[in-house]
Formats: C-alpha cells, sequence, structure tokens
C-alpha cells in the first residue's frame, strides 16, 4: 500500500456482517448445493453397509438380506443421492472438459453426451461382469 | 508535519491516467509515481467508450490521410502540427496496447482490424468488439498493477492544487474512506480527469465526469481553451442519455426521419452516415423543426436502423448495442429501429498545453479529453480520443518524469500553510454552514437543463446571454448552499457540492466563450452567425480565469503547417 | 395521485450508528425506472444524506452494485417494474460495510492483482514488428472472461466467500484463466501458484451461484472448475508424463 495511504485518516469502523449460519436456507440454489454436498453421507453409508457385506462374506456369516425392505429401502434412497449426484456433476462436464478440434473446441452437448455415454458404459459393463461372475443373480 | 512526496502525481486513473503512469514508470523506474482517483480506476468513463480507437495501421493508409481528415474534421482550429505528430504516434500506441494484452479484433490474417468511421476518409478505426474503451481501460489499469512504482489513492477527492511560489507543488485531497483532508507533495503533476458532461443534462457521461480537472487548474490560473467547443454525438438513447456508438453506422446502419428517408442525403451527401459528428446532430435536429422527427415522452428522435445487417453481423460486431438496447429501450435491433437524438458527449474544449502536456504553470501537465493539446479544434472525429488518450498520455508522463529527475522536492512546511488554508475554506462553505437555504440537486437540475437549452446543438446571441444570467443566478445560490450531510465517513453529498462547484464555474467559462465566437465553427453553430469566419476567428479562444469577474478571453492564431483552410463539406 | 413504491434502505454512519439500520422512503413508479433512478432520486429529493457508489448507468463501469430483495444486482440494470411491490435495498453481501451502502473492496483489490493480471512473457517482440497474430477464434477462447467488469456480484452471490474471506473468489480466478488463455501470454506456470493455493481455486464447491450472479456472461464458476481440471492434468503432465518436458 501506499505511504500515501494514511492520509491522516481516522478510523473509520467498517461494520463486518456475519453470514449466520442459515445462510443455505435463504435461497432454493443454496439449499440444493447442500442437498448435493449431503448426497456424499449417503453415497458414503451405503458403501460402508457394502463393505460390511463383503466382510460378513469373508467371515462366512453372510446372511441373505434379500427381501429385507429396510436394506431395499436404504439402497434406493442411496442410490437416488448417487444419481443426482452424478448427474448434476456430468451435466457440467460440458463446461469444463475442453476438447480441442483444430482451432475450436468440441461442443458442450457433445462433451456432456460423451460424459453420460461413458457412465451408461461402465454401469452396463460393470452390472455384466456382476452377473457373469455370479455376484449378481437375474 | 510530513506530507507524502512523489515525483510525479496524476489526478485521475482513465485511459490518459493510466498510460501516463505507465509511461512515467518507463521512462525511469527509480521515480515515485502516484494515481490519484476520485473513483477506482476501472469506473473511470474511459471504460464506457465503446467505437474505436483510430491509427493509420494498415498499409493501404497514411498518416497524411489520417492527418488531414483530423484537421478537416476540427474545422481548421486545430494545431496542425500536433496532429502530425498525433498520427505518427497512434499506431505504436495501440501496437503496445496490443503487447499489453488488449483483444483488438482480428482480421483473417491475424492482424488487428478497422472499421469506417465518422469524417474518415478510410478504414482506420481499430475496435475490440463494440467495448474498445473498456477493454483498454482494463488493459491499462491490469498492466499498471505490473510497476511496483505505481501506488494509488483510490476513492480521494482533490479540491485544490497546491501552488507555491509560481509552481505546482502537489495537491490538497479529502480521503473518502475517513473524510480527513490532506495533502501530498509532488514535483510534477499530471490532469487526466476527464470530460464535463454532467454539465448538461442530457449527456453519455457518467456521474464522475465533472470537469474537476479543468476547474481545478483554472483556478490555479492555468488557461483554458475553446470552452465553446462541445460535441453533441448524433445518437443517444432519448430517455438514458446512453450512447449507441458510431460503430453502428460504421458497419452500416441507416438514420431515418419519420417519413422512413435517409434524411442525411440532404446534409451530408458524399459521406451520408459516417459525415462527422457536428455535421450530422445539426442535421438531426434541423429535421426536428421541420417536423420530420418522431415524437415521444423525452423529446424528438430519429431512427438508426440496423435490421438490414442481420442477426450474425450484429452479434459479432455489435453486441453491447443488442444488450444495451433490450435492457434500456426493451428493443432487439436485429428487428427493430434504435431511437437516437444527439446528446452531449464529449469536450473539445480543455486545459490549454504544449504537445508535451505542459502548461503554464511550471510542474502542472494534462493529458486527455480535460487537456485540450490542439488535437480536436472544433469538432472531434469519433475514435481519435482513445487514440488521443494513449499518444498524449504517454507524452505527458514521460514529460513529467523527465521534469522530476531534475525538479527541486517541494518542502513540507509551505505545503502545511497551503492545507490548511484548503482545510479551512472547505469546511467554512460546506459543513459548518448553518446559514444555507438551497438545495444542491435544485441547483445542480436547474443549470443542466438550462445548458442543454441554452448551449446546445444550436446557439443564439439571446440564449447565452439568458444563461449567462441564469449562471451567475446559480452561483449566487449556490453560495447559499444548505448541505444536509454534516458526516465526514464517505459524504457524497460533500464530493456533490465539490462537483457542482468545478461545474458552475465552467458552465461560466463555456457560456462566455460561447458569446464571444461570432461565428459557426465545428460543433459551435451560432443561428445569428451560421457562417465561419476564417478572417477573425481561424484561432483559439483563450480563457483566462479573473477571481470576483468574468473569464477574460482572447483569440490566439492557429498553427498551421500544411493544410490551409478549406469550405468544410462532405 | 402517482404511482409510488416503497423502497427500504440499509443506512450505517460509523460516526452515529453502532449497528446498520433500515430506512423506508417513498419513492414515485416509474416503468422505464431502475432501482439506481429510485436511489438517485431519495438522494435528490428526501434524503441528501444516503451514500452509495455509481458512475456510467449503463452496466459497464461496475460501481453499483448492491443487494436488491437479497440478491446482488447491479443497480442501473435492476428495472423497477420486477419491484412494483416495493423492495428493499443492502449494501452488497460479504463485504465490509463504509457506509450506507458503500462496501469496502480493498481484499478484492488486492486478490485481482495478485494472479497477475497481465501479459507475462519471457521475450517481448518489438514494438516496430507490429502485432502479435491473434485469430477471433483465439481470441474466442479467452472472450468470455475478459467482459469481467469487477462488480464483484459473484463475490457477493458466494457462500464460500462469506465463510473464508481468504477465498481467491471468481472474478480474480476468472480474470486469471483469461490470461491463461489468452495465446500471447506465457504465465500459466506463474499464476499456478496462487491460483492451486489453498485459499485458491480448491477452495471453490461449485455452488454456481457466482455465474448465476454476473450480469455480464462471464461465468467465473466455469472458469474456476475449468482452472481446477486444467491445474490437475498440468501437475500429472509434469510430475508423471513429462518430468523433463516444457513448461508453460
Amino acid at each position: 500500500m501506499s505511504d500515501a495511504a494514511d492520509l491522516g485518516a481516522g478510523p473509520a469502523r467498517t461494520f463486518r456482517r456475519p453470514l449466520g449460519g442459515g445462510w443455505f436456507l435463504r435461497q432454493p440454489s443454496y439449499f440444493l448445493y447442500m442437498v448435493r454436498e449431503l448426497t456424499v453421507v449417503f453415497m458414503t453409508a451405503w458403501l460402508v453397509w457394502f463393505l460390511y457385506e463383503v466382510w460378513l462374506l469373508k467371515q462366512k456369516a453372510f446372511v441373505s438380506l434379500n427381501g429385507n425392505y429396510a436394506v431395499l429401502v436404504f439402497s434406493v434412497v442411496c442410490l437416488l443421492f448417487t444419481l443426482y449426484h452424478a448427474v448434476t456433476f456430468l451435466n457440467l462436464s460440458g463446461l469444463i472438459l475442453r476438447i480441442p478440434i483444430g482451432d475450436r473446441f468440441a461442443p458442450a452437448v457433445i462433451v456432456k453426451g460423451l460424459a453420460f455415454g461413458g457412465l451408461l458404459f461402465v454401469t452396463v459393463v460393470g452390472g455384466a461382469v456382476m452377473v457373469y461372475l455370479g455376484y449378481v443373480k437375474l | 508535519m510530513e506530507f507524502p512526496l512523489y515525483d510525479v502525481l496524476i489526478v485521475g486513473g482513465g485511459g490518459a491516467g493510466l498510460r501516463a503512469a505507465i509511461a512515467a514508470a518507463e521512462t525511469d523506474p527509480g521515480l515515485k509515481i502516484l494515481i490519484v482517483s476520485k473513483v477506482y480506476p476501472m469506473r473511470s468513463h474511459t471504460v464506457s467508450a465503446e467505437g474505436g480507437a483510430a491509427a493509420a495501421l494498415r498499409p493501404e493508409d497514411s498518416w497524411e490521410n489520417h492527418a488531414f481528415d483530423t484537421v478537416k474534421g476540427s474545422d481548421y482550429i486545430s494545431d496542425q502540427f500536433v496532429v502530425e505528430t498525433f498520427v505518427r504516434e497512434a499506431p505504436i500506441e495501440l501496437i503496445q496496447l496490443e503487447h499489453w494484452g488488449c483483444p483488438w479484433s482480428r482480421d483473417p490474417d491475424g492482424k488487428i482490424s478497422a472499421r469506417p468511421f465518422g469524417g474518415m476518409t478510410t478504414w482506420r478505426t481499430c475496435f475490440a468488439a463494440d467495448k474498445t474503451g473498456f477493454h483498454m481501460l482494463h488493459t491499462l489499469f491490469q498492466t499498471s498493477l505490473k510497476y511496483d512504482r505505481i501506488e494509488r489513492l483510490d476513492e480521494t477527492f482533490v479540491t485544490s492544487l497546491l501552488v507555491e511560489d509560481g509552481r505546482c507543488v502537489g495537491i490538497a485531497a479529502i480521503n473518502q474512506r475517513s473524510g480527513v483532508m490532506s495533502a501530498v507533495r509532488a514535483k510534477t503533476v499530471i490532469l487526466t480527469t476527464g470530460g464535463n458532461g454532467r454539465i448538461y443534462a442530457f449527456s453519455t457521461n457518467g456521474n464522475i465526469c465533472t470537469g474537476d480537472g479543468m476547474a481545478l487548474a483554472y483556478r490555479a490560473g492555468v488557461p483554458l481553451k475553446d470552452m465553446e467547443m462541445v460535441q453533441f454525438h448524433p445518437t443517444g438513447l432519448p430517455s438514458t442519455g446512453i450512447l449507441i456508438t458510431e460503430a453502428v453506422r460504421g458497419e452500416g446502419g441507416y438514420l431515418t426521419n419519420n417519413k422512413g428517408e435517409r434524411f442525411l442525403k440532404d446534409y451530408v451527401p458524399s459521406k451520408m452516415e459516417l459525415g462527422p459528428r457536428d455535421i450530422i446532430s445539426r442535421a438531426e435536429v434541423t429535421e426536428f423543426e421541420k417536423g420530420n422527427g418522431f415524437e415521444g415522452e423525452y423529446g424528438n428522435y430519429m431512427h438508426l436502423d440496423v435490421r438490414h445487417l442481420g442477426e450474425e453481423t450484429i452479434d459479432r460486431k455489435l453486441p453491447f448495442m443488442r444488450e444495451l438496447g433490450l435492457d434500456y429501450v426493451g428493443i432487439d435491433i436485429v428487428h427493430d429501429p434504435i431511437p437516437v437524438r444527439p446528446v452531449e458527449h464529449y469536450m473539445m474544449g480543455g486545459i490549454d498545453c504544449d504537445i508535451t502536456g505542459a502548461t503554464s504553470l511550471p510542474g502542472l501537465f494534462t493529458a486527455g479529453e480535460c487537456a485540450n493539446v490542439g488535437l480536436n479544434g472544433a469538432n472531434r472525429l469519433g475514435s481519435n480520443s482513445l487514440s488521443e488518450c494513449l499518444v498524449f498520455g504517454a507524452a505527458a508522463g514521460r514529460a513529467a518524469a523527465h521534469q522530476a529527475q531534475e525538479a527541486k522536492a517541494p518542502t513540507s512546511n509551505p505545503v502545511d500553510a497551503l492545507l490548511k488554508d484548503e482545510t479551512r475554506r472547505v469546511e467554512k462553505k460546506y459543513l459548518e454552514s448553518r446559514q444555507g437555504t438551497e438545495k444542491l440537486a435544485e441547483i445542480r437540475v436547474e443549470m443542466q437543463r438550462s445548458m442543454d437549452e441554452h448551449v446546445g446543438v444550436f446557439r443564439t446571441a439571446e440564449g447565452l446571454k439568458e444563461e449567462e444570467k441564469l449562471i451567475a443566478g446559480f452561483r449566487q445560490r449556490f453560495a447559499r448552499l444548505k448541505i444536509e450531510d454534516r458526516s465526514h465517513v464517505f459524504n457524497t453529498e460533500l464530493t456533490a457540492a465539490l462537483e457542482l462547484d468545478y461545474m458552475l464555474e465552467l458552465a461560466e467559462v463555456m457560456t462566455a466563450s460561447a458569446i464571444n465566437r461570432k461565428e459557426s465553427r465545428g460543433a459551435h453553430a451560432r443561428r445569428d452567425f451560421p457562417k465561419r469566419n476564417d478572417e477573425h476567428y481561424l484561432a483559439n479562444q483563450i480563457a483566462t480565469h479573473v477571481p470576483g469577474g468574468k473569464p477574460k478571453l482572447e483569440f490566439r492564431p492557429v498553427r498551421i503547417t500544411h493544410w490551409q483552410p478549406q469550405a468544410r463539406t462532405y | 395521485m402517482a404511482e409510488t413504491v416503497e423502497v427500504t434502505v440499509q443506512r450505517y454512519n460509523p460516526e452515529t450508528d453502532s449497528a446498520p439500520r433500515l430506512q423506508t422512503y417513498e419513492v414515485p413508479y416509474k416503468d422505464d425506472w431502475v432501482v439506481l433512478d429510485a436511489i438517485l432520486y431519495i438522494k435528490d429529493h428526501l434524503d441528501a444524506t444516503l451514500s452509495y457508489r455509481w458512475s456510467c448507468r449503463m452496466g459497464i463501469c461496475g460501481s453499483c452494485g448492491m443487494n436488491v430483495d437479497g440478491h446482488p444486482k447491479l443497480t442501473c440494470s435492476a428495472h423497477l417494474r420486477e419491484y412494483r411491490r416495493g423492495f428493499t435495498v443492502e449494501p452488497l453481501s460479504n463485504f465490509p460495510v463504509i457506509r450506507d451502502l458503500v462496501v469496502d473492496i480493498d481484499d478484492f483489490m488486492a486478490k485481482l492483482k495478485s494472479v497477475k493480471p497481465w501479459i507475462v512473457r519471457e521475450l517481448e517482440q518489438p514494438l516496430g514488428d507490429g502485432e502479435y497474430l491473434q485469430s477471433n477464434n483465439q481470441i474466442d477462447h479467452y472472450r468470455q472472461f475478459s467482459q469481467c467488469i469487477n462488480c464483484m456480484l459473484c463475490y457477493a452471490a458466494c457462500p464460500v466467500y462469506g465463510m473464508e474471506p481468504e477465498f481467491l473468489g471468481p472474478a480474480a480466478i476468472a480474470l486469471a484463466r483469461r490470461y491463461n488463455l489468452d495465446s500471447r501470454d506465457e504465465g500459466t506456470v506463474e499464476r499456478v501458484n496462487v491460483l492451486a493455493a489453498s485459499e485458491g481455486i480448491w477452495e471453490c464447491s461449485f455452488i454456481g451461484e457466482c455465474s448465476v450472479a454476473c450480469p455480464k456472461g462471464v461465468d467465473p464458476a466455469k472458469a474456476i472448475q475449468q482452472t481446477k481440471f486444467d491445474t490437475v492434468n498440468g501437475a500429472i503432465m509434469s510430475t508423471v508424463l513429462m518430468p523433463f518436458g516444457n513448461r508453460r
């Protein structure tokens, strides 16, 4: 800062306004953002449960929970949150990923298409592998 | 009390001021440079310039051509030596700005492009889409951040130049954050405070364009030059005065009256919409008087039509205009004609200075719109002003830097005394007085409206004399001003009052100068003296402050090098 | 009886107030007025002590940003007809208030400078050789990010900046990217330290409100996420794939 900055300046009390804890309730977009952040909790919870089931399998203490409605509901809720996270994330791929084509860049629509296509591909292939290996019975 | 000392102190942080600062820093990296501005630099009014900056860059162009266009455009009272220098320097400045990152629009070969512009016989107006001033200002400001030696005092309002022993030794200014007035010593001061459009009610200028530097210099005894020469831009939006760039006409737009005619065929047949601004503005007003204008809530207007250009061209070359149309008039210029009317835009007049920006007060320099270096004479060609800021901002920066290398540092004691006087003056006049009865806004609005009416596109002896009386009345009322805001922190009523004080001073000079030039030349059009009179008035009018009295006015013959005055027809 | 609209304004005078307070005014309603016109009316006719910043009134100088009904807006482009039933004007969020509607932007000015927003080159081409060649397509790469008018609506809209004032912020990062993408610039490496610092791009959790608030379509959120992607890419390239390669 310049020496001249304190031109005999007296104290000017600026007033700081705190953001406040309820800031995310002020606007729908802020609230949806927090929901998006919340999806991590559900994804983590489901992953922990899944690892627990794998551990049980190793202990040979696995009990099939097919038909257990609590687990089913839990899984569906987690799936919905995960999809919400994935869709909002991949939607932005068109903006963020810049694929150069000559002097210009690929249009956002194409990049998004590739991103969602990629998700679909991994889902289908992953599911096929699971079926093939017998982890999932159709 | 020790006051801070700088080698080069620049008042005003717009195109010219920032360019001057960078030029001074590059001349001598050891110099201490300070930019004092009443706003943050990116708010300076350079930011609103749209159309472009002219320079004879292209191989098919020539300095001589650019110079002649400028001299003819000035109606032959520009200083031809200054013009010749300007047209040689302008190309270098535009390249320099490009090197600093300015996003000039390009031709297919990657070189800087150019568009046609009013009064220019060839395409030499370089542009950055239709936001040339914005890009120029931000490029200059961001580049200025590179230099550690360039310091800034933002939101600091200069109330007076400090003069000691016939030399400018610094400034007195109010720090708006604290409200405290203090002084800064400087070996050289450069005034780059821009125009004074807010003297008029209908102007493209922003709130900050109040002629501060012109008034500061004037009161310090420095003469002002050609103060009667006010440019009215032909195409402003009728309600707000927002500028619709000349580039619209450059790209091929048509001006039509209420009969759908391109009426300029009767006024500027060979150039049509690309005629010089003064002639087109007068054409519009004449058409209004004939009843050929559209009638609206805010007065008469004409149509500026670009529908034939097509959406693609408009989005590529005039995107900002499309936004402005949608935002402020609710029209899409792709489908609707734009309502426009003449609007105050630029001050050709300003602080008298030589080609290096030096004024009659040792230590004081000036550049840009607040200066009158002799480039624009009685009428400025569009796109010469942005180039002017660069060329003469750089010139003043270098000249001030060189002078500062030799000059003695002003001492603090005399500055202290001057500051005390100045602080007393401001406090007594504005903050302490309880006797006042007049409201600031009322005086300001009445002044603005009367200037619009009497010192506008067409002037008459009666109108000007009436204005003279009115201004005297306004100044008396101003002496009885009542400031409601007595606080110190960010008191914008105080700064508005100081600005009004400057504007009233300048309005007096402008009106007196207009009365005294008994001819029509360039932008100064007298109904009672409709012809140009080279015998008596091939000269610049110099106005000097007489404390307590009317300005002293005299004429100084113009310097002609190559081009003898001819009839100015297009 | 002329139509009026009720305008509530946050006032604060540090010399007399310990905290901001609200004051209400009755302002004429005109269909083609903007919020700034209402504020100008208050100062000219009702209360000359109201302080605020404004200049160009055409959305290019960036002075007049304020919160209108809780949302950061350029008051010179906020039309009164969208607030027919009355509205509240407050200083821009997340900035300390100096007086009334005037906020302290020194933090922003410092951040602007910190990203080195100028052309960085090892060798400057002499002026006599003319301009650096650049195509309009190349300008398109960075054009959007060059439109910032420094109005700071994006900082006001960003809760991260509200909670963590050290965050570099949308406009500064977008400006850094503008230069990084400029074909004439070679300064990406120089800007990485500031951008990839913990208060830089990684502070951003992509709420996206900055881009919503931006009146010039700069899309700073896009700039930040692109910078994140490029920075990670660059880090991988330089450490894993091309450790001795050209750094640019």
